[in-house]
């Protein structure tokens, strides 16, 4: 029996790239920065580059610190609350971001963007499609 | 205000004087600057008031997802759609439904090598 999902937005990225990569502003107050992030369903949360924190005038230690664990050891980052936007979508999300100045990748995990996201992948093609829960 | 309304107010500013002209445009775009100004500090009131509630919350709600109005609780749930769900029978349509972190919380990036 096929089944079917319904989505309101597509875009597509460079399947050539390594993960697939949406591009993301994050907003505060007047403040908005605009990056590339990839989708990572191995990831329980949103983490950011800290820099990102302090382009949006935060202080980022006045966040909750949380501990991430990787194959490879651990991190610490900090919880915020901020607007979270890309495509035709907009939500306010508490999203991580890293403590190490080094930290440079940007992931969208599964709290404040995969719990909330309908998502469809044709990955040969590098096309996406998505939808938000409650907005269709 | 009618759409009307606007094209009455624009015929009438097209009448104006150079420096009149320009002193509309200044009263309109502090207008707009003020209300902008406004709507932040709505929000982000808004926001302190649901970091204050999710500090003092955590224990208790900790690994739930919740839906707030500022600092009044909506509902709970498992997931986001349960949470959002409890937000929708509440009447509330712009909620804010997020997961809570509980104070020993761990999480998991993947994909590092």
């Amino acid at each position: 029996m096929p089944l079917t999902l319904t989505f309101d937005e597509f875009t597509e990225y460079d399947a050539g790239l390594p993960g697939i990569t949406l591009s993301i502003k994050l907003k505060l107050s007047d403040k908005t920065v605009k990056f590339p992030a990839k989708i990572d369903t191995g990831s329980t949360d949103c983490v950011f580059s800290r820099r990102f924190a302090a382009e949006l005038g935060l202080t980022i230690e006045d966040g909750e610190r949380l501990r991430f664990e990787t194959a490879a050891g651990g991190f610490w980052a900090y919880r915020h609350e901020i607007t979270v936007s890309f495509l035709s979508f907009e939500f306010d999300a508490n999203v991580c971001f890293a403590e190490d100045e080094n930290f440079s990748r940007n992931i969208l995990g599964r709290h404040g963007f995969l719990d909330r996201m309908i998502l469809g992948l044709v990955d040969y093609k590098g096309n996406l499609y998505l939808a938000k829960y409650g907005e269709q | 205000m009618s759409v009307g309304t606007l094209e009455i107010i624009k015929k009438q500013a097209v009448e104006l004087t150079l420096q009149e002209k320009s002193a509309l445009a200044d009263f309109l775009l502090e207008e707009v600057e003020s209300e902008r100004r406004e709507k932040i500090s709505a929000a982000e009131l808004k926001r302190e008031k649901r970091r204050q509630w999710i500090n003092l919350n955590r224990q208790k709600y900790g690994g739930m997802y919740v839906a707030l109005d500022g600092d009044e609780l909506l509902g709970t749930g498992a997931n986001y759609a349960e949470a959002f769900e409890a937000a929708r029978n509440a009447g509330v349509k712009d909620a804010f439904v997020d997961f809570i972190a509980p104070p020993d919380y761990v999480g998991e990036i993947g994909g590092f090598e």
